[in-house]
């Protein structure tokens, strides 16, 4: 399906420094690949291809490559929901349909200044709502293994273009699993930073106690290369932790000797596909082979996770999109009779389905009558859920778990019933609501050939124990060296 | 106490988010609503107490020096705008007296 392998992050760097290649072939080479696929998989939205030939020429005239940076000529893919300068940023709503930021997010500032090159934005849910890539105004996004699934969502364009070998590396948000749930149905690499790890400046918001930009990519070294690129501290987010920014990259050690790896087993006796959790159990028996100490742990109120992210999320959903009245922000419908009926009409032209459902049962769980009963409660709810990973992780440095209950699902499958797809992010809110690292690895296939993805959680700011047990595992299994198209990547990492 | 299943309000909190749906969306989200509700019912049922609206022990606030900074220029800022008038450089929005 695209024209040749595309090199992982590191190589393409690589290969620039070195005068193998240079920075427009690189960037030709990738827009090469989105012409070709994109209309079938429906993963990237805007794409401004001279100014993305631009920006490659200006790398290729550095008297020096090595000024270029850390990522040096690296195409990278942006979720429509990061703000970027001069390019059209939907979020994939047509509340948004016409806005172009006039700034850079500052992730994409950051990753700018180390040198990659933003190609273009990715699809993804509306607003960031959903688990499937289908609430997209501009189209849903098809699973590159199986056209007929979903990708996951909401970042299911940035995991889409990554597997599809659009591009070797994306950003996108994860609020509840976003990042780390498309990561594992399209068999890629998604990381959720430590909330605070990374600036919310020009995210657009979804839940801001959760929201946060990571990578996906198509191994753990490459999603570790873009953290760092983008993490830290930052003056335009109160939010950002000053915490200092280790190089991950640098401390990878190829095993997992001395880490400890903790196994809620229990969690895959309901609701888990039995494939999907002999792949879990595999991988994990992999990372004791790779010198980890894994034991089984029990992980408290895991089971009010779902509810509990849902009634936070939605409640603060409500808020942040409240700006969206045709005034402040957003669409604005011709024609309605006074201010209020014009709030009323643009807002209601502006939304999706899905959007409208979460503003409703976010005004309504923080409505009179119902606040004490339902948010308040959410919120008591949500220190126990955090409570139970914290203890669980006194004992381990990090907890490993399925990314999702399933494979890819088929396409409009949960579309009619909303609870169904709430369930998608089972074993991804918990680490959400807890402000916690985590990182999903491709740890298989199912016999249909869908990609399954393990997920390792860790402290707050010890991305270093998941990106390291994560990158041991990829380097005893050749799962991430498979495409979609069912031909190997070519080279090493 | 939490809704039953049959009584969500949709349109009285449709009205309080600023929303028009029309009867076919009314309908079906009264129905996907009760559902979502009796799901996260649970929630209402495990914990007795509400929680402290506050902390002993706060997220510590990272706070920036109040100094002045570049604005965006007025060009930038209007280009979104969905109606702006051209002199003075003023975002326009509808009449909301008289």
């Amino acid at each position: 399906m695209t024209e040749g392998p595309p090199g992982t992050a590191r190589r393409l760097r690589t290969a620039f420094l070195e005068g193998a290649t240079t920075a427009v072939a690189i960037c030709e080479e990738a827009l090469a690949r989105i012409a070709a696929s994109n209309r079938e998989l429906g993963a990237m939205l805007a794409v401004d291809e001279a100014a993305v030939l631009r920006r490659a020429a200006a790398l290729d005239r550095l008297a020096d490559r090595r000024l270029a940076g850390p990522l040096a000529a690296v195409p990278v893919a942006v979720k429509d929901n990061i703000c970027t300068a001069g390019l059209a940023t939907t979020a994939g709503s047509r509340a948004l349909a016409d806005f172009v930021p006039p700034y850079n997010a500052t992730a994409v500032e950051r990753l700018e200044q180390a040198g990659a090159i933003v190609v273009g934005k990715t699809n993804c849910d509306e607003f960031a709502m959903g688990s499937s890539s289908e609430h997209s105004a501009f189209g849903q996004v098809r699973n590159p293994w199986d056209r007929s699934r979903t990708p996951g969502g909401s970042s299911g364009g940035s995991a889409a273009a990554v597997a599809a070998g659009l591009v070797p590396v994306a950003l996108g948000s994860d609020t509840g699993g976003s990042v780390r749930q498309p990561a594992a149905l399209c068999g890629c690499v998604g990381l959720r930073p430590t909330y605070g790890r990374v600036s919310r400046h020009g995210l657009i918001a979804f839940a801001s106690s959760m929201d946060q930009i990571g990578p996906l990519a198509m191994t753990v070294r490459d999603a570790a290369a873009v953290l760092h690129a983008i993490a830290g501290p930052d003056a335009l987010d109160a939010t950002s932790a000053p915490a200092p920014v280790p190089d991950w990259e640098a401390a990878l050690s190829g095993d997992a000797r001395g880490v400890r790896i903790g196994f809620p087993r229990h969690l895959l006796e309901h609701g888990v596909d039995a494939e999907v959790a002999r792949a879990v159990e595999t991988a994990v028996d992999v990372l004791a082979t790779r010198g980890a100490e894994v034991r089984e742990i029990a992980l408290a109120h895991a089971d009010l996770a779902v509810p509990v992210y849902y009634l936070i999320a939605t409640a603060e959903a409500s808020s942040n999109l409240a700006r969206y009245d045709g005034v402040r922000y957003g669409h604005r419908a011709a024609g309605a009779g006074g201010l209020r009926a014009m709030y009323d009409a643009s807002r209601s032209e502006g939304f999706g389905a899905e959007v409208k459902r979460r503003i409703i049962l976010g005004t309504f769980v923080l409505s009179a009558g119902y606040y004490d009963a339902y948010y308040l409660k959410a919120q008591a709810a949500r220190a126990q859920v955090t409570a139970g990973f914290l203890s669980a992780l006194a004992a381990v440095d990090l907890i490993a778990m399925p990314t999702s209950p399933t494979p890819a699902f088929r396409l409009g499958e949960r579309l009619q019933d909303p609870v169904a797809m709430y369930l998608s992010d089972v074993f991804t809110v918990g680490a959400s609501l807890a402000g916690l690292p985590a990182l999903s690895v491709p740890c298989g296939f199912t016999g249909s050939g869908l990609p399954v993805g393990l997920q390792l959680i860790g402290r707050p700011f010890d991305e270093a124990a998941i990106i390291r047990a994560g990158d041991a595992y990829e380097r005893e299994t050749a799962f991430w060296r498979l495409r979609a198209s069912g031909t190997r990547r070519s080279g090493g990492t | 106490m939490p809704a039953e299943r049959e009584d969500f309000p949709i349109a009285r909190v449709a009205a309080l988010a600023r929303l028009q749906l029309s009867p076919s969306e009314e309908s079906l989200f009264r129905a996907q609503l009760a559902e979502i509700l009796a799901f996260v019912d649970r929630v209402a049922g495990v914990f007795e107490a509400p929680a402290p609206e506050g902390t002993a022990d706060p997220e510590p606030v990272f706070e920036r020096p109040d100094a002045v900074a570049p604005s965006l220029p007025a060009d930038a800022a209007l280009a979104n705008a969905p109606d702006a008038t051209a002199t003075p450089r003023l975002v326009r929005v509808p009449k909301v007296i008289g």
